[in-house]
């Protein structure tokens, strides 16, 4: 049963999405249950496999190895004969370790809540609820894929149900924001396509290749001494190209050994593509891929449209799981594969980042509705993402993944208290509304607990995220050089900033005169019902939680973050010094 | 005993048919079964000359490629005489003539 | 885990016990109590805390708490004797908050919330006391900052309440960003967060001093945050708008003592250039805060700049290496502070007694409004008057003895060192007269004068006279003023040496006996000064037309509108958010893409339009000349041959068509006929 974990995590919500199709229109009230229940057993399973996840042990030998990762799944999938070529390969390849495992189960929970968010949903339930269930299975699905096509794959198919679930569920104006949403997305996924294409052309499988030339039978026989000899075999040009077996499994892509000589990745080839070494080109585009995603101040303009419009359980969705799929793919992919890029942009990803940090608490400051003052926050907070990553220190790194992991509990708070006054009112203007405090006192606690958690104030999770990534960009101008000790210091600026538009919006909100705009809203506006106080409450409390206990979080991710940043400290020192020594 | 003469035969046999069919009858169903019987009687032919050369599997290869193709051009024709249907509240060939020239 | 660290524990832990208390029980009636009692749980078990600790060793207690890394996050929390005597203060003043507002605060419909606040105001207070890790440390003095927030907003309606919150929050924030950069720092220079552990790491290993002074000066603008220090006092004058008795427990004793606490804590690692803008920032704002009360009305607003002053004052006594005294004057400060808030709100209580309906527009914290209270109000002006005394430094007071050792210490560093030493200490004593000078024209203003209201011009039937308070509310006034007696810490009213607070806490102080007498006759020099031309202007009544002149000159604005800082802050304020909003509006870059494509399209076609198309219109005007040409040659000649020929292919077509008939399906068969033919002759 557990060998089969991962995949029913990800095919029972999209068999889900059919049973929701196939069932007859009488049977409408129960989309929505149903929806629950596949998402309640989603966090089951996360739960179990969260509860299961053994930390790093000392003998596991080095990020290079599947050993690293729990749970494998590990199919051949696609073999695809190319004559002279060789062959191409690829393997559905699910797996846990330190850097998923945590987005899974923010991904489990916050699925779980937009699911019972969506019950506000009354229009053509069918289509939503089908392809919400389409979203959660292929969102699990990009977490888990070890396998670069795999997680293409996932990664393109999640644009999908998003597209109609913003376009079709949003407000007045969520046509364009779809559209702007999609096109961005797509932009970013064929960069990422292009180096996803250039590395199947480069890379090798050793331990196939060797029974491709029959040095053993079966892959079970593989031993460590085998893919040594294969490598050598391959540097020395031994192995033809009909013996090739190229892969796209992430862990043999990253090791340098595997790269066939002279092909457009390797480290000796020198090609260079605007001035820069193909490698460093090839990282920036899928980093830029992922920055989208992610988003990275220029490229952020879809976030508050696609905020603005979308309904209150994809503005949930999409806050609180799919930009951090940026970040993951970042770590997983960009950083993985191609440390010495990682290593060479460090600076101009540090720069993004503070820019992110303090560009979004800008406008925040100037914006005038909920929705948009908290998109631009999230800009805000995935600036630290980026910076925390950027500095390649264990401290920086676990702490971008906590952030990205608070900042999906948080911001799914945040919008859902957005979502509380639209549902009623239908207007998120926030000079529209004063002195909420007095007629909704619920609400008015959930959402001051809200806005200081996500102020970063001390004792919930967005603090710990953000002090550990400013003491780990710190100590990397000591540690690796990378970021210089200015850029961090600018960037506690944005604790300033965050705490002055957090705290005007929530004075002009819930403080001061009772005022609403019409006084039609008078009987709408009641305080929280149940259902919105289940879903808050949950949350309130784990980011309480994480920010007193934070070794919740930090002992799932630690020892997979630590082997990370050694890797890209140390191999990606190396392969810089190949790159340009050769 | 059955050899490879036999194959061909039922396979003329059943093209015949299928010929036969497909040009006799009014009703487009019935001219598609037709059509059907023909695919099959090639498969049928497809299958008898893989003996010829057993160690190639591609007489077998073929006759599945075949049958799949026909899978989705039944689909579409019977999509077709639907919505034939719906239009001209008919399926009968000789009433069929619009596109003619007159 | 043995008894004392339980009792130590539970010391801290009690008044949070006692918020969840209130939560959950949550009748008005009771809240009082039980806040009261937690807090009263938390004086006893920190007195026996505090005799423990008093000349034995520290109790430390240490979790594991977090593993990131090679590196070890260990938790401890630690009572040694300095948290030990400033957890009994704020324990003390905490316990006589609560008592007064259970007076004073009767009848409001929030006050669940409020006592919540309360307790979890001091449980944070407690918790930056004995944190030694600085992460915790910060998480503490940030939500110390919070409770702040909400107390200070606690009237919700009240729209100068809640800016003023915010202000306080977002100004605090300022410091906390330099808290955060000084953590940034020591992380990278020791490893460690653990006050404990870099102290003992300091002198061992090599020091980068950049790093330090970044540090130091993280630390600094944290303290100069959470201790109101120009520019960033900004904030504790507005947020006099809170609650009064909330106004003495956070703005006067507890709260903005917490950044001197952390200077105090740090100073092993200040560097001398850090230590000298300390001084530099102490004196100035020791100077413009009591500078500023000169001129005030608002009795909050007076004693909030006095409150500026002499934390200036803790600061500078920092500055000079003097932190021993800073803590004193800080222990001192607190008691008599205290009482001077809960005294003022027993006035300004009385004195919402006074107003009716007809002069209900009138401030009852407007000093202008007050006088002659020495009558109605005997027993508040005991306790009172006792505790001006201390603030104004008179012979006799606590007060007076803390700011001697500090004048002590500030005079030996400007004798010694000179240069800007000798600035900041001209500063120091200045300010000492003119704390003197405002001292007594509040008592003036309140006690002395005849009463202002009597004189109002609309309502003079109606008078009320103010009354005494109740017991609860004057009680803690005159006991607080009590304490602000020497004899509460030495037996010699001149020599602070012999105090038992200032042997205790056992920080080394320098040794600058020879000036001690010096100071000691500067200081009562200085204060006599400010008294004499107190009682020249305010009693006397001399001295009116130079008053009057006074009234409109630049400096009295100056004093009035607090260096118009206030100002510059909204400026900055409007800036920012003029940025913000200025960014949200431009349309998006890729809106601009969008637009550059549609120009790009429409200048293409337009290229398209007029420049092609011009040569094809020539082209096509050639064309059709040559066209008609050809079309007649065409029509005649050579369509006659094509049409020849499709005549031919139509009749052999027809040969063909005729015979299969009209049916498509007879026409398949006629092929399938024909190719049965060629097939036949084919083989």
């Amino acid at each position: 049963m557990s060998q089969l974990l991962l995949t029913l995590l990800v095919f029972v919500p999209i068999l889900g999405t059919f049973v929701i199709l196939l069932l007859p229109d009488s049977m409408k009230n129960m989309f929505g249950k149903i929806t629950i229940g596949i998402n309640s057993f989603q966090l089951i399973i996360a739960t179990y496999i969260i509860s299961k996840y053994e930390g790093l042990h000392e003998t596991m030998n080095g990020v290079l190895s599947l050993d690293n990762y729990q749970f494998l799944e590990k199919y051949d999938w696609i073999q695809l004969n190319l004559g002279s070529f060789g062959k191409l390969t690829a393997e559905y390849l699910l797996g846990v370790d330190g850097l998923s495992n945590s987005m899974i189960l923010l991904a489990a929970i916050v699925l779980l809540i937009g699911a019972i968010s969506s019950l506000e949903i009354k229009r053509k339930r069918r289509g939503f609820y089908a392809l919400y269930l389409l979203l959660s299975g292929t969102i699990m699905g990009c977490f888990l894929a070890l396998d670069f096509f795999l997680f293409y794959l996932f990664f393109e198919f999640m644009l999908l149900p998003m597209y109609f679930l913003i376009g079709i569920w949003g407000g007045k104006n969520s046509e364009y924001a779809s559209i702007k949403f999609f096109i961005y997305t797509l932009v970013g996924s064929i960069f990422i396509l292009v180096i996803m294409i250039a590395l199947a052309a480069s890379v090798i499988d050793p331990s196939a290749t060797a029974v491709q030339l029959g040095l053993v039978n079966h892959l079970d026989q593989i031993t460590p001494d085998i893919i040594s000899k294969v490598q050598t075999m391959l540097i020395s040009g031994e192995i033809g190209q009909s013996d090739y077996v190229r892969t796209f499994t992430l862990v043999h892509m990253m090791d340098a050994k595997n790269y066939i000589p002279d092909s457009i990745l390797s480290l000796d080839y020198g090609a260079t593509l605007f001035g820069t070494n193909v490698r460093f080109v090839a990282f920036l585009m899928v980093f830029i891929g992922f920055a989208i995603k992610l988003p990275v101040v220029p490229l952020h303009t879809w976030l508050p449209d696609a905020h603005v419009e979308a309904p209150t359980s994809i503005s949930v969705v999409l806050a609180g799981i799919l930009l951090k799929i940026g970040g993951y793919g970042m770590l997983r992919i960009a950083y993985s594969v191609f440390p010495d890029g990682a290593q060479h942009f460090a600076w101009w990803i540090a720069f993004g980042g503070v820019v992110s940090i303090l560009y979004g608490a800008f406008v925040a400051l100037g914006t005038h509705n909920l929705k948009r003052l908290i998109a631009y926050s999230s800009v805000s907070h995935m600036g630290f993402v980026m910076l925390g990553i950027a500095s390649l220190t264990a401290e920086g790194v676990s702490g971008a993944i906590f952030q990205m992991f608070s900042h999906g509990v948080i911001s799914s708070a945040l919008f859902l208290i957005a979502g509380v006054l639209y549902y009623r009112t239908g207007d998120l203007e926030i000079e529209s509304y004063s002195g909420l405090s007095s007629k909704m006192p619920k609400y008015t606690m959930l959402a001051t607990i809200a806005f200081f958690a996500s102020l970063g104030l001390p004792g919930f999770s967005g603090f710990m995220a953000e002090l550990f990534v400013f003491l780990g960009a710190f100590n990397s101008s000591a540690v690796n050089h990378l970021i210089p000790r200015w850029m961090t210091v600018t960037a506690v600026l944005g604790l300033v900033l965050s705490a002055a538009y957090y705290l005007w919006a929530m004075q002009r909100i819930f403080l001061g005169k009772y005022f609403l705009k019409k006084e039609s809203w008078e009987s709408l506006l009641k305080d929280l019902t149940p259902r919105e106080l289940l879903m808050l409450a949950p949350l309130a409390i784990m980011t309480l939680a994480l920010g007193i206990y934070p070794k919740l979080l930090i002992n799932l991710i630690e020892g997979s973050v630590t082997e990370l940043v050694e890797f890209a400290n140390y191999v990606g020192a190396d392969y810089i010094k190949t790159i340009i020594g050769g | 005993m059955v050899t490879f003469l036999h194959y061909m035969l039922a396979s003329a046999f059943l093209f015949s048919i299928g010929l036969a069919i497909a040009l006799t009858k009014r009703s487009a169903i019935v001219a598609l079964m037709g059509v059907e019987l023909m695919l099959n009687a090639a498969n049928i032919n497809l299958v008898a000359f893989n003996l010829k050369n057993p160690a190639l599997a591609d007489g077998h290869a073929f006759a599945i490629f075949v049958i799949v193709i026909a899978a989705a051009e039944v689909c579409v024709a019977l999509a077709l005489i639907i919505k034939l249907f719906q239009y001209f509240k008919s399926v009968d060939l000789h009433q069929l003539n619009q596109l003619k020239e007159k | 885990m043995n008894s004392i660290v339980f009792i130590s524990l539970l010391a801290v832990i009690s008044p949070l016990i006692g918020v969840f208390l209130i939560q959950l029980i949550g009748k008005s009636a009771l809240v009082d109590k039980i806040g009261t009692t937690s807090i009263g749980i938390s004086i006893l078990c920190n007195l026996f805390m505090f005799s423990h600790v008093w000349g034995g060793s520290p109790i430390s207690l240490t979790f594991d708490w977090l593993q990131l890394g090679e590196h070890q996050f260990e938790l401890t929390f630690q009572w040694n004797v300095l948290s030990a005597v400033i957890l009994t203060m704020v324990s003390i003043i905490s316990m006589f908050v609560h008592i007064f507002s259970s007076a004073y605060m009767q009848g409001d419909p929030d006050l669940k919330r409020y006592y919540s606040l309360l307790g979890l105001f001091t449980f944070a207070m407690f918790g930056v006391l004995i944190s030694d890790h600085l992460i915790f440390l910060y998480l503490f003095w940030e939500l110390v900052g919070f409770c702040s927030y909400m107390l200070i907003g606690f009237w919700r309606k009240k729209e100068a309440a809640v800016s003023a919150a915010k202000k306080a929050f977002v100004i605090n924030r300022i410091g906390d960003a330099g808290f955060m950069v000084a953590l940034m720092a020591l992380y990278l220079q020791f490893n460690t967060l653990s006050l404990s552990e870099i102290q003992v790491s300091f002198q061992s290993i090599d020091l980068d001093s950049s790093l330090l002074v970044l540090a130091g000066i993280g630390v600094m603008l944290a303290a100069m945050g959470k201790s109101a220090q120009i520019p960033f006092a900004v904030w504790l004058p507005d947020a006099m708008q809170g609650p009064t008795p909330v106004s003495a427990l956070i703005h006067a004793a507890t709260m903005v003592a917490a950044g001197i606490y952390l200077l105090v804590k740090c100073y092993f690692f200040l560097p001398d250039s850090v230590l000298l803008c300390i001084a530099l920032v102490g004196g100035i704002t020791a100077f413009i805060g009591a500078f500023s009360a000169l001129t005030q009305y608002d009795i909050k607003r007076i004693l909030a700049f006095s409150t500026i002053s002499q934390l200036g004052y803790m600061m500078l006594s920092i500055g000079v290496s003097d932190p021993s005294s800073s803590i004193y004057h800080l222990i001192t400060h607190a008691f008599f502070k205290a009482g001077l808030f809960l005294g003022a709100g027993a006035v300004i209580h009385s004195m919402h007694q006074v107003s009716c309906d007809i002069c209900k527009g009138f401030d009852p914290q407007d000093i202008r409004w007050m006088g002659n209270l020495r009558k109605h109000m005997p027993k508040t002006l005991i306790g009172f008057s006792l505790c001006l005394a201390g603030l104004a430094g008179v012979p006799f007071t606590t007060g007076f003895l803390s700011k001697d050792a500090i004048l002590t210490s500030v005079l030996a560093k400007g004798l010694n060192d000179g240069g800007i030493w000798i600035f900041i200490m001209i500063l120091g004593f200045l300010a000492a007269a003119l704390t003197a000078f405002y001292c007594l024209r509040m008592f003036y203003h309140i006690f002395l004068k005849d009463l202002g209201i009597a004189n109002h011009k609309v309502c003079q039937e109606c008078l009320v006279l103010p009354k005494e308070v109740g017991t609860r509310m004057y009680l803690p006034v005159m006991i607080l003023g009590f304490c602000s007696l020497w004899i509460s810490m030495t037996l010699n009213p001149f020599n602070t040496s012999g105090s038992w607070l200032q042997q205790g806490i056992g920080i080394p102080t320098l040794d600058h006996h020879e000036y001690h007498i010096l100071a000691i006759v500067l200081s009562v020099g200085m204060l006599l000064l400010g008294l004499f031309i107190g009682y020249m202007i305010f009693i006397q009544n001399k001295a009116q037309a130079l008053k009057k002149s006074l009234k409109v000159s630049f400096l009295y604005k100056l004093s009035f509108h607090f260096f118009y800082l206030d100002h510059l802050y909204k400026f900055g304020a409007k800036a920012i958010i003029t940025t913000g909003e200025r960014l949200d509006k431009i349309p998006h870059a890729d809106e601009y893409f969008v637009k550059a494509a549609v120009v790009t399209s429409e200048f293409i076609r337009g290229f398209d339009d007029k420049v092609i198309d011009f040569f094809v219109k020539c082209f096509a005007v050639g064309n059709v000349v040559i066209g008609h040409v050809l079309a007649w040659f065409d029509k005649e000649i050579i369509d006659g041959f094509v049409k020849l020929f499709t005549r031919f292919m139509k009749l052999l077509g027809d040969i063909f068509r005729k015979p299969q008939g009209e049916r498509s399906q007879s026409m398949i068969a006629w092929s399938m006929v024909l190719i049965a033919i060629v097939i036949g002759i084919l083989i």
